[in-house]
């Protein structure tokens, strides 16, 4: 488990993280969204023992990580400008890997290199900036650590090779229990994929939590009543926004689904539609309700 | 605790080695390269001469030159991931600790220098076969010492170059960083000895003086543009120089030192490696006027070069080189502008571009003005009115200056404050010739230390003063003690052979005279504490007395005045060791005077090692006497009999006597040191009298004699030349030579000895004949000589040898030679004709020594300078003669101006030539 507690970084004065708090889980998958500048790079970055934090604590498995070989070899980092040395080959990159992670798995690598297409030999400098990417990351995955970090995951991926990329994850995640931390910009990158969602913001997780609940426990309702209504009658019930057009009001209700439509049909209402919502749009509403612009947050 | 893991990582180890091998290489082939470029070739020629064997330690100085550029570009190779930040993050998120991954960059680099060294050695060992076919001549303990020294300075370069990338996050700040690290430490003790610190053009690097221990051999001046050695210096007389005192520094306890502080260094870069920011990877730092100020620091420099090479190239005085230096910044402000419009694709971002070229551009000369103010370390002259100076603070050489000569450093200088009005006056007033320094402190409490200079005649009249003042006399000593005050003259001393003004070159010889008596009267120390290390240019400056009297050689202009005519002058080395350096100082002294036997005594008192190094010897071979023994009179004659005959006449059996001497050294006890020199080094070997020279005294004993004889013949020759106030050349008197002072001397020795001269180079000369007759012809071009007529290399007996057979049998010169052929000789400068027999009987004769001079000439290819200079200077002078055969024959000949040639040609009546 990642752990971080009160973590601060500093690049000069200017402070990247600002008691950072969060708890990661084993075996997830983690998604960090938050604008360009928001820390999560960074985060990352502390998390794979690159950086040592100014303050505050970040321990995986109960242990610091900045510089401990223990635990560095159980975490592997994929940044989001990877590193390829001049006019190095597929296999020389590899086995640049294979050098530093004893556990480099080459039939892995070499089976899943050709599942997405890449060519076995060649320079990589010849490559598109998708195909470092995919390279990358199966390099990565091949080191077989614990904990595979990933900035800016999708970048540059075109929508084939990016879901194929996921089931790679999914199926990582599946069988060997990795825990996996990604980082985008794009919710929509992410929603899919990842077990949870952390927000960061200037700093600091500004919101966070499993996807599968936040999508059940959020829901749109449309509904409407003989008689005029306002607020004051869902007494009892966690609205987020409320939007009223005549007679017909659209709420954004946290809860039990079930729980919460029983309320609603307890008032009687003319008309109730309990509507799905994107995780994008319970993010919008989450945000709102925290006193965030969406628009701010750039997700 | 350490663990195997927390100081050396092998999958690391791997890793950098297996990246690092395309820079190995071409860090092999750079040095190999140069190594074939600065030796194979060009004047020094040292491998195709087999030179190498001398001076091993050239090999070291090819490594030298790349001791700045090779174990830096290396670390930069090495740390650069440190530069990008994704390779800063592949790296530090690796599972690698990050103190075994400083330490074990430093042993792959130590595998990949000492190998790349090693083949740079190896090349050159196999150059010197390949040029020589002798191997052999290479001699181990140096060349294994030079690899060590070598070894040892690129991995302190290296080290400290690592240790700057843990500061920062670019290679240029790297770079920065290093060379102030490297440099600061001795710029600072540069600056606190000014104003002792030789200027740039001087001609020594006093970092390498003040700081013995440093690895900063080739960057001497640091105070005016740091890095101007390698660029300008690399290649010019500086290294040559430098090389000569590199010797002294390549020994064991420099390279300890240099280990010492590599390891220092190592620690610390471990110890801020651990806490590197990875974050200012790619930035050299964070704040931004920090960053600007840095590179500022690198461009400056790089700037202050571009100025000294215009400057150098066309004189200080020169202002095309200032406006190149102009033309050259516009043109990288023109380059700017180009490339950031390329690069930025347009104007977008020009303005930002600008302003950062110019925040550059004005912090740049900000930090290149600082450097070069602070760098002017030239000493700025005040007037001042003798009656405003209250105390003046003069600084004595003291005797022992060091290892190394440490002229210039004021803090090895000796103080000495005067007060006495006179004195101040003598001293404030100043001369011309060389500088000393001194501080003077004025009536208005102003302090200022100046340069002034010394010519004879004022150190003359300073004598002068000093004896008549007791109370200055006693003063001085008590400042500086009975023997340092001896060591004050001598810094007086070293201006008389120093610089020689040609006002004063009448005067030279009687103000010589003059001060050399009065030397003597302070001379009342043992001679033997008398000496100046000022062995640090090689072997061209020495200092030696001769019976208390001072001969002093400097740049190879000799001068010595003799006790008597009766001293024969036998040269005494001393061999000291002195904070891990040998120093050989000689001295040249009455044979029989009670001085020699007590210095003979204690000359092992002083020696603690003793150099070996003799493997084989070379055709300028030297040897004189140099150590202790009680031997009686005919001993030591015989003795210096045979050092001195050595050239020809048991030279392999002295030689081999000497390899048996080396094969077994002995304790110095009843023993001869023999001092060895060639012209690129010298050597003492210490040899038991009667198991190894015993033999040979017995063996040679007449021709010893017969050789010592000869050689008092020809300081008497020198003698003679002195006294009836011939300038007269000393040159090299430890072999058989005879002096010829003029050219008339040098045509009447010919020509009265042609046939003994033949004889002896056909070894048909008899020990009787050899001790009148041997003649070993030295000639000289030393410029306070320039007028006079030399020929500017020595002619040695091996080319008389070759000469003679043809000297005897001049097959179409002969017909000259004879006067009855001649009809007469016609002059050319104004039509003379000379027609009477006993004149072109004589003129005749002097044709010999046209022929002679010719076959020189042509033998050493000496193209016209010693024509010229004969021609042109005045002081002696050629007529240009054509001999006219009876049968119409001409021959070209230049005639020496001899008081009867003179004579000859102003009496003899113009004649136009026929037709």
């Amino acid at each position: 488990m990642v752990k971080a507690e009160a973590l601060t970084k500093c690049f000069g004065k200017t402070e990247i993280l600002k008691n950072l708090s969060c708890e990661i889980r084993d075996g997830s998958i983690y998604g960090l969204i938050g604008a360009n500048g928001a820390g999560k790079s960074t985060l990352l970055r502390l998390i794979a023992g690159i950086y040592y934090p100014d303050d505050g604590s970040l321990k995986v498995d109960d242990e610091e990580i900045f510089d401990n070989l223990k635990k560095k070899k159980d975490i592997v980092f994929v940044a989001d400008e990877f590193y390829i040395p001049a006019g190095c080959t597929v296999e020389q990159y590899a086995a640049m890997y294979s050098v530093f992670y004893e556990n480099f798995d080459y039939s892995f690598f070499w089976k899943h290199l050709e599942m997405v297409g890449l060519p076995l030999k060649g320079k990589i400098m010849n490559f598109s900036k998708g195909m470092k990417r995919q390279l990358v990351m199966l390099c990565a995955l091949a080191c077989r650590c614990k904990l595979v970090l990933f900035d800016e995951t999708f970048d540059g991926l075109d929508p084939v090779v990016r879901n194929l990329m996921k089931n790679i994850i999914y199926n990582e995640v599946a069988e060997r229990g990795v825990t996996v931390i990604m980082t985008s910009h794009n919710l929509r990158e992410l929603e899919d994929i990842c077990d949870c969602l952390g927000v960061l913001y200037q700093g600091g997780i500004l919101f966070e939590g499993d996807i599968a609940n936040i999508k059940s426990n959020v829901f749109k309702v449309q509904i409407a009543f003989k008689e005029d209504f306002s607020e004051k009658n869902f007494i009892g019930i966690d609205i987020m926004n409320v939007k009223k057009h005549g007679s017909v009001a659209t709420l954004i209700i946290r809860g039990d689904r079930d729980t919460e439509k029983a309320k609603l049909e307890a008032l009687n209402p003319l008309i109730l539609d309990i509507l799905p919502l994107t995780l994008e749009e319970i993010f919008i509403y989450e945000m709102e309700v925290l006193g965030y612009a969406y628009e701010n947050l750039s997700i | 605790m350490l663990t195997k893991t927390s100081v050396f990582d092998v999958k690391y180890f791997r890793y950098v080695l297996k990246r690092m091998f395309p820079y190995s290489l071409v860090m092999a082939l750079v040095l190999i390269l140069s190594s074939f470029l600065m030796y194979g070739f060009g004047d020094g020629q040292y491998l195709l001469n087999g030179l190498m064997y001398y001076d091993p330690q050239m090999i070291g100085l090819t490594a030298n030159v790349g001791m700045y550029i090779i174990p830096i570009a290396l670390s930069i190779g090495m740390f650069g991931f440190l530069h990008k930040k994704n390779s800063t993050d592949f790296i530090f998120g690796a599972p690698v600790k990050r103190a075994p991954l400083f330490i074990t960059s430093i042993i792959a680099a130590f595998i990949i220098i000492a190998a790349t060294l090693l083949l740079n050695f190896l090349f050159v060992a196999l150059m010197i076969e390949g040029f020589t076919g002798n191997i052999a001549i290479v001699a181990p303990q140096n060349y294994v010492l030079m690899y060590f020294y070598n070894l040892a300075g690129y991995m302190l370069v290296f080290v400290i170059a690592s240790f700057a990338a843990t500061l920062t996050g670019t290679a240029l700040s790297q770079l920065l960083i290093t060379f102030v690290v490297l440099l600061l430490p001795a710029y600072i003790i540069c600056y606190l000895q000014l104003p002792f610190v030789t200027q740039y053009s001087g001609g020594y690097n006093n970092i390498e003086y003040i700081m013995p221990l440093n690895t900063i051999a080739l960057l001497p001046d640091i105070a005016s543009a740091p890095l101007t050695m390698i660029f300008m210096e690399a290649s010019g007389s500086h290294i040559a120089n430098y090389f000569g005192t590199l010797a002294y520094f390549a020994n064991i306890r420099t390279i300890c030192f240099t280990i010492l502080l590599t390891v220092v260094y190592a620690v610390a870069g471990v110890y801020l490696f651990k806490r590197y920011k990875s974050e200012n990877s790619g930035r050299a730092f964070i704040n931004k006027g920090v960053n600007i100020f840095a590179y500022s620091g690198v461009f400056a420099p790089i700037m202050l070069i571009v100025f000294y090479v215009f400057a150098e190239g066309l004189g200080y005085d020169d202002m095309i080189g200032d406006v190149l230096f102009y033309i050259f910044v516009i043109f990288v402000w023109v380059a700017f502008v180009i490339a950031s419009l390329i690069f930025n694709k347009g104007f977008s971002g020009f303005g930002k571009q600008m302003k950062l070229f110019f925040t550059l551009l004005i912090t740049t000369c900000i930090v290149s003005g600082l450097l070069y103010v602070i760098g002017d370390n030239s000493v700025k002259s005040f007037n001042f009115r003798d009656e405003e100076v209250k105390e003046i603070t003069v600084y004595l050489e003291p005797i022992n200056t060091g290892p190394v000569d440490n002229q210039n450093v004021k803090g090895t200088y000796k103080k000495v404050k005067i007060n006495d009005p006179d004195l101040l006056s003598l001293l404030s007033r100043g001369d011309q010739g060389r500088t000393f320094f001194f501080d003077v402190v004025t009536e208005k409490g102003k302090k200022l230390t100046l340069r002034s200079g010394l010519s004879e005649l004022f150190i003359h009249e300073m004598y002068n003063y000093i004896d008549e003042h007791e109370d200055i006399k006693k003063s001085l000593f008590s400042y500086s003690g009975a023997k340092k005050i001896v060591g004050a003259t001598l810094t007086f001393k070293s201006t008389i052979s120093g610089t020689y003004s040609s006002s004063y070159i009448d005067n030279m010889k009687e103000i010589k005279r003059m001060v050399a008596a009065k030397e003597l009267e302070y001379l009342d120390i043992p001679t033997r504490d008398l000496y100046m290390s000022n062995l640090n240019s090689g072997v061209y400056s020495y200092s030696y007395y001769n019976g208390g009297i001072q001969a002093y050689y400097e740049e190879g202009g000799n001068m010595y005045l003799p006790v008597s005519e009766n001293s024969l002058t036998l040269t005494l080395s001393a061999l000291r060791y002195d904070n891990g350096q040998y120093f050989i100082s000689h001295y040249t002294m009455d044979y029989d005077s009670e001085f020699f036997t007590n210095y003979a005594n204690d000359i092992h008192k002083t020696t603690e090692k003793l150099i070996r190094d003799i493997d084989s010897y070379s055709d300028s071979f030297e040897a004189s006497l140099a150590g202790a023994f009680d031997l009686d009179d005919e001993q030591y004659l015989n003795l210096s009999g045979i050092i001195e005959s050595l050239p020809n006449v048991m030279r392999e059996e002295f030689i081999e006597a000497i390899r048996q001497a080396i094969k077994e050294p002995i304790i110095p006890e009843n023993t001869v040191g023999i001092y060895i020199s060639t012209d690129m080094k010298q050597s003492i070997i210490f040899m038991n009298i009667d198991r190894d020279l015993k033999p040979l005294i017995e063996k040679y004993f007449d021709k010893a004699t017969a050789a010592i004889r000869t050689s008092r013949k020809g300081i008497n020759m020198a003698l003679g030349a002195l006294i009836d106030g011939t300038e007269s050349l000393c040159t090299g008197f430890f072999s058989n030579e005879v002096f010829v002072v003029t050219p008339e001397e040098l045509a009447d020795l010919i020509i009265e000895n042609e046939d003994t001269v033949r004889k002896l180079l056909t070894d048909e000369l008899s020990a009787e004949e050899l001790a009148d007759e041997y003649y070993f012809v030295h000639l000289s071009s030393d410029p306070y000589y320039a007028y006079d007529m030399r020929i500017t290399m020595p002619i040695t007996a091996e080319m008389l040898q070759q000469i003679c057979p043809r000297f005897d049998y001049f097959e179409s010169e002969a017909y000259f030679l004879d006067p009855e052929n001649i009809d007469h000789v016609f002059y050319e400068n104004n039509g003379k004709e000379i027609r009477d027999r006993d004149e072109i009987e004589y003129l005749t004769s002097l044709l010999k020594y046209h022929y002679f001079l010719s076959e020189i000439h042509d033998m050493q290819n000496t193209e016209e300078s010693y024509y010229y200079d004969y021609k042109y200077e005045n002081y002696y002078a050629y007529y240009d003669m054509r001999f006219v055969g009876k049968d119409g024959q001409i021959e070209f000949a230049q005639i020496p101006e001899t008081d009867r040639v003179r004579d000859i040609i102003s009496t003899v009546k113009t004649i136009k030539e026929d037709g």
